[in-house]
């Protein structure tokens, strides 16, 4: 692992091996850097926070994901948030296979520029300032004129920079990292940008062995199939279906279906703006579909993915063709859209109550439906400028302060986070029990196979061919680890993995002060206020029926007590006992 | 279940391989970047997955929208070989051989890294070179790893996206073809993709922008 100290300006090599072999890499080892690192009471915009680059064994063969791992601004728990594109394969080639370590906090902005041995940190005055986009074009052209080469570059926006709690981190352009604040995390370390190229290639143990399963599970049949969808519709399809089936956000959650979701074109949004699918290195099954669209008032290109389409969208009471510029403005600012999808409906809504005003807003006529407003709404969040932007930055639950109690029935959220797309109320297909449970915030990611996919580092997108091909993850896992780690390990241990990693990240969250009995609760309109969807089925949850639909959760899928604690003897057997005695003051154990 | 096929390409038309002097054709639109290919030429050559060892590259580009270009050695005609004509030693260390009917490079008489003029010559720079395994440059042999003429493209049967084609040349003599206009380097290539975003230039994903 490489480890950078931005407050000393040095780095080092630290050989992590054990707790690789414990705990994989990505977020399952960075479990250990923040319990070892990070006390309970850190500010996560201060330079004792972390913020870990993490890759594992498999990146690059399942798809590139690097998951970075962190103390979350927004939430103060657990934090990390997952990206894809063709940086975690660079960090693999460059051999840095427990991933970067960056702590501490530079004096000046700058950038990280690692080239296989050379790591320097470098100024980036000159980019600190500049959107997404251009910073990653400078400096990708900066670099290639410096060394020829084709660098990855993750940057921030200016939202980061400005430490909008939800700012993300991104990387060509549509890939984001986007949950639970990387890029704020980043941006107060004065961390502009991370460049990596690799020429060293991967350190696999067994290269033929990794390239027979490699190219076995990656022409098979299932991964045809799943290319085939994925290449021409990437992520658009599966909002325009569930909006129908109030399963999405539609006017701050308030609907449970409404025309504006026929809105949600994705065959016209195919045929007029498709231009090419792209993909990430080691996945043959592609689902970027960027879009590129031009008519007089201008251009806009940019991917959309399912949180733009969820919580945003329909949320805000527009279709896919508004949602273009607003996507495209997102990524520039370089914001999670889920997040600020919710908050912005939210804040729509509460402009029509009165709730806030036009000069709390700085003058835009917030408006549902409004996409000129909206573009206008998320400038001045990513810069905190005026009163309502500047508290809608800090999240739900620092903006409840600002506009007070009556603002708190308007907001869809669990755990401070938006809760706008799979609607919690729709027990069917929303995710309710799985946000309400959640030790990261509302969002999926958070579950035991969580612990196993971010600690490979494999895209959740593949898991599906790959499960097909093996018959499951595990051993699916198994085969590959064992090839290119040279190990012998079996799927019991990686089961154990798994489960080791879910229970040590929930015991970090409880650490920094998540506790289920404060906490896990769906907003007070899932219980008060029914949605209908589109073909007359009824969503709304009673307490009672939560009450034991949760306690079900915890114990069948999550493998916790009935009150979501963690077991002692399971925490035991799977080598966690360092834990427990600071965790049980807490009352985390069961 | 669908029915698990015997032949090991995919995703493509089932072409024939070519009978004679034949040569490979990347199809830029096509490319995702998965770079299978890259794996599949490493693995071929030298027995271990590293891209950076391949002989068919495949650079990303973001035009401001992210863009996979391939690069790979065109086999270029007699009259076009830039390599061929630059390099210092006579007869050529690079060459093409008339009998297997790909570029060769010959080890035991190139100069490696000390000339490289081959590298520079060619507009695709599709000569590579990789100091720490091997000081003299290598270059698509379209997989004919001894030359004895067993051409079998290994990156062609793998794409997944059909955006590596292994054609004939036509050889009649009336009919010319010029592999030069292919024989540009990846960024060019970017250049030119980048006008299909036209008014977007690679500093915003939006034009006149939001600011």
């Amino acid at each position: 692992m490489l480890e950078v100290d931005l407050s000393n300006e040095t780095s080092r090599i630290v050989d992590v091996t054990d707790d690789v072999k414990k705990y994989l890499g990505g977020r399952g080892l960075a479990n250990k850097l923040l319990w070892d690192m990070v006390p309970p009471g850190t500010d996560p915009l201060g330079p004792e926070n972390i913020i870990h680059f993490g890759v594992g064994p498999l990146t690059g063969l399942v798809g590139a994901k690097t998951v970075l791992s962190f103390k979350s601004p927004l939430t103060g728990w657990a934090g990390r948030s997952a990206v894809s594109g063709y940086f975690g394969e660079e960090v693999i080639k460059a051999q840095y296979n427990a991933g970067i370590l960056v702590k501490g906090k530079s004096n000046k902005p700058v950038y990280l520029y690692i080239y296989d041995d050379v790591v320097e940190i470098r100024d980036a005055s000159d980019l600190w300032g500049k959107w997404k986009q251009e910073t990653e074009y400078i400096l990708r052209e900066r670099l290639n004129r410096e060394t020829g080469e084709v660098f990855g570059v993750l940057c921030i926006g200016p939202a980061g920079e400005n430490l909008v709690r939800y700012a993300n981190v991104m990387t060509e352009a549509v890939h984001s990292a986007s949950k639970w604040g990387s890029g704020a995390v980043m941006g107060s370390k004065n961390l502009k940008a991370v460049a990596v190229k690799g020429n060293k290639g991967p350190l696999y143990a067994d290269h033929r062995q990794v390239w027979e399963l490699y190219r076995y599970y990656a022409t098979s049949p299932y991964t045809c199939v799943n290319k085939i969808e994925a290449s021409r519709w990437g992520h658009t399809r599966s909002p325009s279906f569930l909006l129908r089936f109030a399963c999405e956000g539609i006017k701050n959650n308030h609907l449970g279906y409404h025309e504006i979701a026929e809105r949600s074109d994705y065959l016209a949004h195919y045929l007029k703006y498709f231009i090419w699918t792209d993909g990430c290195p080691g996945c043959t099954a592609s689902c970027f579909v960027p879009f590129f669209k031009h008519n007089e008032q201008g251009a806009v290109c940019g991917d959309f993915r399912h949180d733009d389409l969820g919580g945003f969208n329909a949320n805000i009471m527009v279709g896919y063709e508004e949602m273009a510029g607003i996507t495209a403005l997102v990524d520039e600012l370089g914001m999670d859209s889920e997040e600020v999808g919710g908050l912005v409906a939210w804040a729509m809504d509460l402009y029509e109550h009165g709730i806030i005003t036009r000069e709390d807003l700085g003058g835009i006529d917030l408006k549902w439906g409004d996409a000129q407003a909206t573009c206008e709404l998320l400038k001045k969040i990513a810069y905190k400028d005026g009163r309502a932007p500047a508290a809608l930055a800090e999240g739900f639950r620092r903006a409840y302060e600002v506009f007070g109690e009556e603002s708190k029935w308007y907001a869809f959220e669990v755990h401070g986070c938006a809760s706008a797309t799979y609607d919690v109320r729709n027990k069917k297909a929303g995710n309710g029990l799985i946000y309400a449970t959640s030790h990261n915030g509302a969002r999926m990611g958070a579950g035991i196979i969580s612990g196993l996919h971010e600690a490979l580092t494999i895209c959740i997108f593949l898991a599906g061919p790959l499960i097909q091909t093996w018959g499951s993850l595990e051993e699916a896992s198994r085969l590959l680890l064992n090839a290119s780690c040279g190990w012998d390990i079996s799927t019991e241990e990686i089961k154990d993995i798994s489960i080791r990693n879910y229970y040590f990240n929930r015991g970090i969250s409880f650490r920094h002060g998540y506790h289920p009995s404060q906490e896990d609760f769906l907003p007070p309109r899932a219980f008060g206020e029914p949605i209908t969807d589109k073909y007359g089925t009824t969503w709304v949850w009673d307490h009672n029926e939560f009450e034991a639909a949760r306690k079900h959760y915890y114990t069948r899928n999550l493998g916790l007590s009935e009150n979501g604690l963690l077991p002692e003897n399971e925490m035991e057997r799977l080598g966690l006992g360092f834990v427990i005695p600071e965790l049980k003051s807490l009352g985390a154990i069961a | 279940m669908p029915e698990k096929k015997e032949k090991t390409s995919w995703g493509r038309e089932n072409c024939p391989y070519p009978a004679g002097a034949a040569y490979i054709e990347c199809d830029e639109m096509k490319c995702t970047g998965c770079g299978i290919c890259q794996m599949a030429c490493s693995m071929k050559h030298y027995g271990v997955i590293n891209k950076e060892l391949s002989r068919i590259q495949v650079r990303k580009y973001i035009l401001p929208l992210p863009k996979a270009i391939q690069v790979i050695c065109a086999q270029c005609p007699d009259n076009e070989r830039e390599c061929e004509k630059a390099c210092p030693i006579k007869p050529p260390a690079i060459y093409y051989d008339a009998k297997t009917r790909h570029i060769v490079i010959d080890e035991d008489r190139c100069l490696g890294q000390k000339c490289l003029h081959c590298r520079e010559a060619c507009s695709s720079k599709a000569i590579r070179i990789y100091p720490s395994i091997s000081s003299k440059p290598f270059v698509c042999d379209l997989c004919d790893v001894d030359n004895i003429g067993d051409t079998r493209p290994e990156c062609v049967d793998v794409c997944p996206f059909g955006a590596i084609n292994f054609l004939e040349r036509i050889e009649f003599p009336s009919i010319y073809e010029s592999n030069d206009i292919m024989r540009r380097h990846a960024d060019e290539k970017a250049d030119l993709i980048s006008k299909r975003l036209y008014p977007l230039t690679k500093y915003s994903t939006g034009y006149p922008g939001w600011r």
